[in-house]
């Protein structure tokens, strides 16, 4: 790894990975995200680590084929820090090529079980990838990689046209753990694709120390223990698994990996929530929206249910408060934060807004402990006490910078004087945020959804407020596309209530009576579904690419 | 409604793709061939065709992983 991967201000490299003493002359497992797997096979196991559709993984089952992992992947060459890629559906398996591939000292990358074969290929050269650990069910891609992309493929029994090593090999590998891995807590642990639909995907570097500091975080806040089951529907590129997988470990609790699909069904998912017992789930509020309208709530028995986290975009009020009045026992906090710095700050909803009437756009709260933010105008100085400005955050979840791309790193992260010899490292989060009277932050939009039409400021989150107050709209978009005088113009897609029979020109004339007119949408598209990307946020990039429908 | 008419549908309307082989039991939800708006488009065309309705509580993996699954729900309707 090179210099240049780091983001600006970061001292180089250095070692802080606690006090020699432990077992193997590593530093003490505390300070790396597989030492808790270490520790829970010793003390407890025979406790559940993983959990998947009726079979059960336990942490000395996990220790024992993770150190067989590590073995194999030692035995190949892998050194430290060096990436290995994860192309895999949900599943058991994840267990071992995560925490095997960390405890050989490498850093696992998610690689999407769903992407083509050049995006594919694309990833696993941008990234240096020499090792990818899959299953048989992802042959067919793997087999239709182009020439000039041959990684060793471990975990398979296909005829591929690279070099493989089968279960069957890996299962003949010493299950010790592996001796001489050198790993401090600032090296890197995970490597995060953004899914993006356009432009080139960024990897986002998370070393054991960040990956840690948002672990044990989200196990603090939601008092998690040895007994709690945390559901885990997110595909592991999704920064929601990180939360899923490590929060769990570090207490020695166990994730239900529940297939994505599952999540699609709201009737089937809260059936699995009763029947698994599940106890904590951190998801996004569409899936929780879902399971408000047709989860067959009122059949289930969810008192096991103590927490929802939820995050990513905002969450209606009306729409949580019905989701909250139909689960009356269980806690809900709204965690803000992008994916280069999660859970950086949180609100924990109070239980009488259950009771509450207030239309207000819920808070994203305080920023967390481990964090500290700064709200800067558009000239970089701090924004008046409520005015609004781009949040800046510093965290100790922080990203380690983007993998390969020192043109993002220079404009993503803000170095400020301090005391400390290279400044603070904030990350510009490109998210408008005010501090209102009462402390709180609350989020107004992201800085790229200000736009301009016609020489008018424009808030496209206000455009799609509007739209969504009309009883009949279900969820709105609003997105923005070139229009005939090389200006933007500003769309929307609606979906409306089963029945209803709201029309374009309707929604437009209700508008008109909300809305200035320059931000009223020049078309309204009214669709079944709206689309959404891999991790369940509305696609306006493929609407706004979409040829334009009907209005 | 046989189970050739709902291929048929999945084939043309939700992947647009005539030539995609479906069997009965192939996993239309796991295989990630169905995604969540095309689940929606297919139980709204089962309850148009059938004249009925399907409750939420009814669209669940189970009774739509499936061209089989689909069928022994709609008769279990009938």
């Amino acid at each position: 790894m090179t210099g240049d991967n780091d983001r600006p201000g970061d001292p180089a490299g250095g070692f802080s990975g606690g006090a020699p003493g432990s077992r193997s002359g590593l530093p003490l497992p505390g300070f790396l995200i597989h030492g808790a797997i270490e520790h829970y096979a010793r003390v407890s196991p025979g406790a559940p680590s993983m959990v998947f559709s009726g079979e059960t993984m336990t942490y000395g089952e996990l220790d024992r084929q993770s150190a067989q992992m590590a073995h194999c992947l030692l035995a190949e060459g892998l050194e430290r820090s060096d990436r290995v890629g994860i192309f895999m559906r949900k599943g058991l398996a994840l267990g071992p090529a995560i925490y095997g591939t960390l405890r050989a000292g490498g850093a696992f990358v998610p690689l999407d079980p769903g992407l083509p074969p050049e995006r594919l290929a694309f990833l696993i050269a941008d990234c240096g990838i020499q090792i990818v650990i899959s299953t048989d069910a992802q042959a067919e891609t793997l087999r239709a990689l182009p020439d000039d992309c041959r990684p060793l493929i471990v975990g398979t029994t296909a005829e591929l046209p690279m070099k493989t090593v089968s279960p069957a090999d890996l299962a003949e590998a010493p299950a010790l753990p592996p001796e001489g891995v050198w790993v401090t807590d600032q090296d890197l642990a995970y490597i995060m694709y953004t899914s993006g639909s356009t432009g080139q995907p960024k990897g986002m570097m998370h070393t054991h120390r960040g990956c840690l500091a948002y672990a044990r975080w989200g196990a603090g806040h939601v008092r998690l223990g040895p007994g709690d089951k945390v559901a885990s529907h997110a595909p592991l590129h999704f920064d929601l698994s990180i939360f899923d997988f490590f929060s769990t470990s570090q207490v020695g609790a166990a994730v239900v990996l529940v297939p994505e699909v599952v999540t699609k069904f709201p009737a089937s998912w809260t059936e699995t929530i009763e029947k698994e017992r599940i106890s904590v789930v951190f998801t996004v509020p569409f899936t929780l929206m879902e399971m408000e309208r047709r989860g067959a709530l009122a059949s289930r028995d969810l008192g096991c249910l103590r927490w929802i986290l939820f995050g990513g975009e905002p969450y209606p009020p009306q729409d949580l408060r019905a989701l909250m009045n139909a689960l009356p026992g269980t806690r809900f906090s709204n965690v803000y934060g992008p994916a280069e710095a999660p859970s950086c700050t949180v609100y924990d909803v109070p239980d009488d807004y259950r009771s509450s009437e207030s239309d207000e756009p819920l808070p994203i709260g305080n920023v967390s402990v481990g964090s500290d933010g700064l709200i800067l105008d558009e000239d970089g100085a701090c924004a008046a006490p409520g005015d609004p400005g781009e949040l800046c955050i510093r965290s100790t979840t922080l990203t380690r910078g983007y993998w390969n791309r020192p043109d993002l790193n220079a404009r993503a992260f803000l170095v400020r004087p301090s005391y400390a010899p290279d400044g603070e490292v904030y990350y510009r989060t490109g998210d408008v945020v005010r501090q209102r009277p009462d402390g709180l932050l609350e989020f107004l939009g992201r800085r790229d959804r200000m736009v301009k039409t016609r020489g008018h400021r424009v808030e496209l989150d206000e455009v799609e407020a509007a739209l969504s107050s009309h009883a009949e709209v279900e969820e709105a978009a609003a997105f923005t596309r070139p229009d005939e005088q090389g200006s933007q113009s500003i769309h929307g897609a609606v979906r409306i209530a089963p029945g209803a029979a709201a029309t374009p020109s309707e929604l437009r004339s209700f508008l008109r009576a909300k809305l200035p007119s320059y931000a009223v949408p020049v078309s309204i598209t009214i669709l079944a579904e709206l689309p959404r990307t891999s991790t369940g946020k509305v696609d306006r990039g493929s609407l706004a690419t979409a040829p334009p429908g009907d209005s | 409604m046989s189970i050739e008419a709902l291929a048929e549908f999945i084939r043309i309307e939700l992947l647009d793709d005539e030539n995609q082989k479906i069997g009965p039991d192939d996993d239309l939800l796991l295989s990630e061939l169905l995604n969540s708006l095309s689940v929606t488009r297919l139980v709204q065309h089962i309850e148009e065709q059938q004249g009925i309705i399907v409750p939420p509580e009814d669209v669940t993996l189970e009774n739509f992983r499936t061209l089989n699954a689909i069928q022994t729900y709609l008769q279990g309707r009938a």
